[in-house]
């Protein structure tokens, strides 16, 4: 028997001895009830695995609203940026306030644009249809000239002919007369003078009577007083250049041959050089070729 | 598969979700450390209820494991800790480990009153005349070491552990582990000297 050293922290034959003999072990149940456990801890970790992918959702669903929000905002101080210009920038902010100023004032140039375009459309097929005369203008436009240098006579001559529309006025006219009436109607919405009429409801034909009346027609008033009445019509130079580009050429030709053909011979070739500058490129029929 | 992997490589697979580096790992401890716990309890039934709560503590612990130290030392230590838990119930036991644990710095002095105390039942003199085999005898010359001591030596037997992991593991210095371990087996060559 061999004598352990004092200092020794390991003796081999003890080891051996106990390792040998050594006995003790759990038993199986007991082995199955940790394994068990064992694996069901592991299967709520698994039943809970989908954590991360919720969290990745969650994430796109925290931050959806504020980015959409933020989206909007970004969105909405850009457009006001765009479309906050100073008046008269552009086409758009021109156009507003004209279209606005055409309720209050009709004798505005922006009347023109909507309320020219069913006249003159309703005239041109009557200028086809039924060639005017001298007579027949003046059967138009001869009562309507009554009133022309005073606000009442143009009012007047609104309340006659104004509300109605050209249709019931040709109507009750001859179809030789309202063919003319119409066109005359039509273009001279767009005439100087019809910047200048007063009444709501037609504005652009009220004036345009006592326009035309003024330039045509009027006892005592000759083509200096007419053009002394349109010279004396407050209108701004845009303005007449947007009637003198929105004038219909066909219905503005109709006019000049009756103003020929009633020999106004001045006036003919002023509105023909009008014609001209607004329509340089318009393709004249004969007689105003010579 | 699995076998020729490391205890902590395993710990680490398991606490991924590979239930069969578990079932490895537990194959590997099971009976070391059942042994460990029914030497230091002397009780199987107390032994099997420790048991199976060091390894559900394990199974819980899985996500907090860090390979910082060998499994064998982080498994023992917790049935150290749960053995601890288990005499500080029962307060007879509990004055004995704090008597102990204030006379590290004299442990031999302690061992005298540990050896005092009497054996577990299956382990008196009359059950020792019933088991004549070996086995036997190894298990009363354990069981009538100190505690102190004979943790010591199974940890070092069963769990494999050096000085340094065995005093890490039972929070003691390592020349009072070393000293303990001396003692112990200075005790079991005495007691088993004619199987030597």
């Amino acid at each position: 028997m061999t004598e352990l050293p004092q200092d020794s922290s390991s003796d081999p034959q003890v080891s051996r001895l106990y390792r040998q003999h050594a006995t003790g072990e759990p038993s199986a149940s007991l082995d199955e009830q940790i394994l068990a456990a064992a694996r069901a801890a592991l299967a709520d970790q698994k039943s809970a695995a989908p954590a991360p992918a919720a969290r990745r959702r969650g994430w796109w669903q925290r931050w959806r609203t504020p980015l959409a929000l933020a989206t909007t905002v970004v969105l909405s101080l850009t457009l006001t940026l765009v479309q906050d210009r100073p008046p008269g920038d552009g086409p758009p902010a021109r156009s507003q306030p004209l279209a606005k100023k055409s309720g209050d004032d009709s004798g505005s140039v922006p009347s023109l644009g909507p309320a020219v375009s069913p006249v003159a459309d309703e005239a041109r097929p009557a200028a086809a249809l039924a060639p005017s005369t001298p007579t027949e203008v003046r059967a138009k436009v001869a009562p309507t000239s009554a009133g022309v240098s005073e606000g009442g006579g143009r009012q007047q001559a609104g309340s006659a002919v104004g509300p109605l529309p050209a249709e019931a006025e040709a109507s009750r006219a001859p179809a030789t007369v309202a063919a003319p009436a119409a066109k005359l109607e039509g273009r001279v919405e767009l005439a100087p003078g019809g910047r200048r009429g007063d009444s709501p409801a037609s504005p652009a034909r009220a004036s345009t009577d006592a326009g035309v009346a003024s330039r045509n027609e009027a006892p005592g008033v000759g083509p200096d007083a007419a053009a002394a009445a349109e010279r004396g019509a407050v209108a701004p130079a845009p303005a007449k250049a947007v009637a003198e580009r929105a004038r219909n050429p066909a219905i503005w030709l109709e006019e000049i041959s009756a103003l020929r053909r009633a020999g106004k011979i001045d006036d003919a070739e002023r509105e023909l050089r009008a014609f001209r500058l607004a329509n340089p490129d318009y393709p004249l029929p004969g007689q105003f070729r010579q | 598969m699995h076998g020729d992997w490391s205890d902590e490589r395993l710990m680490l697979a398991y606490r991924a979700g590979d239930a069969d580096a578990f079932s490895m790992l537990y194959r590997r401890y099971r009976g070391s450390l059942y042994r460990y716990l029914a030497q230091q309890c002397g009780n199987a039934a107390l032994a099997d209820e420790l048991y199976q709560d060091i390894w559900i503590k394990v199974v819980n612990a899985r996500a907090d494991y860090q390979p910082l130290a060998r499994f064998s030392t982080w498994i023992f230590r917790i049935a150290h800790h749960r053995l601890i838990d288990h005499h500080r119930r029962n307060a007879h036991q509990v004055a004995v480990l704090v008597l102990a644990n204030d006379c590290d710095g004299a442990a031999d002095s302690g061992d005298e009153l540990i050896a005092s105390l009497p054996a577990p039942g299956h382990q008196t003199p009359h059950a020792l005349h019933e088991r004549r085999d070996t086995a036997e005898r190894i298990d009363l010359a354990l069981a009538e070491l100190p505690d102190h001591q004979r943790e010591v030596f199974l940890l070092a037997e069963e769990g494999g552990l050096t000085l340094e992991e065995i005093a890490a593991t039972t929070g003691t210095g390592r020349e009072t582990t070393k000293s303990r371990l001396r003692y112990a087996l200075q005790k079991l060559r005495h007691s088993l000297r004619d199987l030597l």
